[in-house]
């Protein structure tokens, strides 16, 4: 690993603690060999203790939690729909597969400010399980393609160094048919995969201009390396997307988005980047305390109102929503048309307000947006 | 063992009170009813107070017996009465030790939780914020109105914006829409805009359209009256007609 890559990681935990069950496992190994003053004993009852009871932790057991790693088996099932699908979203058939939970970096709207509660980092040291899993799903899939990510509780790569899934991924995918994954990432954690080439792997960034970036992203890659690491992954022969999401209005936001459209234009041709996606600000309401105790009161996520909707989540006025992403496709194709642009976790109404269609009407977006069989 | 404090100034109902040993427990709760709390264990008691007795409640409760026993422990006492979470527990007594007489008497009127003392996490109380909350809450506010009140001014506040109007109001929920006003002006004049752009179409004396906000989305509502099938067709001919003015309006 690279030196400044181990002194990241040695500055940002605490305690590696590793379940019995866990022991024998090569991720434990590979903590423990990289890490090994920060390995501690592990004992249940003490565990326990450290769990808040119940409901959302507070902002310094939430800061605690992503000090400290602890590497156990998984039990349930790895492989889920991703929760964007319901009826009241269109769904553009994403599938998650959730190898750990909680992230090192420190974005002030994360939505796991809410909904995580347990007083970890947690990575599960049984991938062999959720491979498994992957080989079922490939079996039913009957000729169908899905996208599925590993980046919905945690961040794909944020890790991936130390763990070397997304390898192990990689390679499992190679020779089979049907699904495709995407390594979801605000890192530019990507030297160690350069050369696993594949065209059944994305890579993809979540990104923002730079000033969002600078206040609202703590800890992450600015937008300069994000862009640099994504222009590698491409010349290495990986295909790449871009999820601009959350949109965040603040006073500016016209500037600020075209300066990010400009980037990826200056950087990318649409033929790289098979998809780009939006979504706005969204968070569960009670986060929104959480996010103004541990981050500034006057930051960019707390400046427009945010109301609730349909799901229950808090989200910008509908019809700024679609100004937004509307002034955000255009930007985009007058650059060149052929870009294909996508709503995220977005209602049918603003679709329509978007693109005057729903996404199943849209060209280039057809295949994305049509029903799978049930998984 | 005495019990000082003098809590009967709290509550305006009958007092009831429970006794304990000597110690006693509460009095003004006039939802408990009088048993001889005399003879029976102190957990039993404590069972008995988790019944009928809201967060503010219990604090006075445990503050009544620590003070009677320095060796009690609180940390057990929330437990039994249900409130599990220490870390919002001890973020909200400290609180309770800051806010005014008048934030505890509210909070107590309208059960406040633990976790509804989140608005003020994080938050350094200085006494001009305590000198708006204690007059916020002359408006009297409801439990919803009243954390939003503290919620929009303590934005307000931080970004230098809470003006001395605000200290002036008599009614909550005229100083809470005057508060979301000037915290979200974007949202208001823009719904502003559209309802007054929407009242200037002519649709005729029998038709109405009018919006409203229902969360994030705007609505449209039609009303549309007629005494007769052909007078409802010409009513709905001249909506039709409108269409565009009306799209124009929404966006």
């Amino acid at each position: 690993m690279e030196l400044n890559l181990l002194k990241h990681y040695q500055e940002s935990f605490d305690n590696i603690y590793i379940h019995p069950d866990s022991l024998s496992s090569d991720v434990a190994r590979r903590f423990t060999s990289l890490f090994p003053e920060k390995i501690k004993s592990y004992d249940e009852k003490k565990q326990q203790k450290l769990k808040p009871s119940s409901g959302i932790m507070t902002s310094e057991e939430f800061n605690q939690s992503k000090r400290n790693i602890l590497i156990k088996p998984y039990e349930g099932n790895f492989f889920k729909q991703c929760p964007g699908n319901n009826s009241l979203s269109a769904c553009c058939n994403y599938f998650v597969l959730n190898l750990g939970s909680q992230c090192h970096f420190n974005c002030s709207y994360c939505y796991l400010q809410t909904f995580l509660n347990t007083p970890y980092l947690i990575v599960y040291s049984n991938i062999e399980k959720a491979l498994a899993e992957l080989e079922d799903v490939i079996k039913k899939l009957n000729g169908k393609t899905v996208r599925v990510g590993t980046g919905e509780v945690i961040d794909s790569l944020g890790l991936d160094p130390i763990t070397e899934y997304s390898k192990k991924i990689i390679h499992f995918l190679k020779d089979k048919e049907g699904v495709t994954l995407e390594l979801k990432t605000k890192s530019d954690f990507i030297n160690h995969l350069l050369s696993e080439a594949s065209e059944k792997t994305t890579f993809s960034w979540s990104i923002n201009p730079e000033l969002i970036i600078k206040e609202e992203e703590h800890g992450t890659a600015n937008l300069k390396q994000r862009l640099e690491a994504a222009r590698k992954c491409r010349d290495a022969g990986f295909k790449i997307g871009f999820h601009i999401d959350p949109v965040i209005w603040h006073s500016d936001w016209k500037k600020s988005y075209l300066e990010l459209i400009e980037s990826i234009n200056l950087n990318f041709k649409p033929s790289d980047v098979p998809y780009i996606s939006l979504g706005a600000l969204r968070i569960q309401p009670e986060q929104r305390h959480m996010m103004k105790e541990r981050f500034k009161r006057d930051s960019f996520v707390n400046q427009a109102e945010m109301l609730k909707s349909s799901d229950g989540k808090l989200r910008y006025d509908a019809s700024l929503r679609s100004e937004m992403f509307k002034f955000i496709v255009d930007g985009f194709k007058s650059k060149n048309r052929a870009w294909n642009i996508f709503l995220c976790m977005e209602s049918p109404e603003t679709w329509l307000s978007t693109y005057e269609n729903y996404p199943s009407k849209v060209d280039g977006l057809k295949d994305l947006f049509t029903p799978r069989p049930s998984l | 063992m005495n019990f000082a404090a003098d809590l009967s100034s709290l509550y305006k109902e009958t007092p009831v009170e429970q006794v304990w040993g000597s110690i006693r427990l509460t009095k003004g709760f006039s939802n408990l009813k009088q048993i001889n709390l005399k003879e029976i264990p102190l957990q039993e008691v404590l069972s008995f107070l988790g019944e009928g007795l809201n967060f503010l409640d219990h604090v006075r409760v445990a503050k009544c017996i620590k003070l009677a026993l320095p060796d009690f422990d609180t940390d057990e006492y929330f437990k039994a009465v249900n409130y599990h979470h220490t870390s919002y527990l001890l973020k909200s007594l400290e609180l309770i030790s800051i806010l005014p007489k008048s934030f505890i008497d509210w909070a107590t009127e309208k059960n406040i939780s633990p976790k509804d003392f989140r608005v003020f996490f994080g938050v350094d109380l200085n006494d001009e914020l305590l000198r708006f909350i204690d007059a916020s809450l002359q408006t009297k506010p409801s439990k919803s109105e009243g954390l939003l009140i503290f919620e929009y001014a303590l934005d307000l506040y931080f970004s230098k914006s809470l003006d001395e109007k605000f200290y002036n109001f008599k009614d909550a929920s005229k100083l809470l829409s005057a508060l979301k006003k000037k915290r979200f002006l974007k949202t208001f004049e823009s719904d502003e805009l559209v309802e007054s752009k929407i009242s200037k179409i002519d649709f005729g004396s029998d038709s109405k359209l009018k919006t409203m906000r229902d969360g994030d989305k705007r609505l449209l509502f039609l009303e549309v009256k007629s005494t007769h099938p052909l007078k409802l067709k010409t009513a709905i001919e001249r909506i039709s007609q409108n269409i565009t003015k009306i799209e124009d309006a929404w966006n």
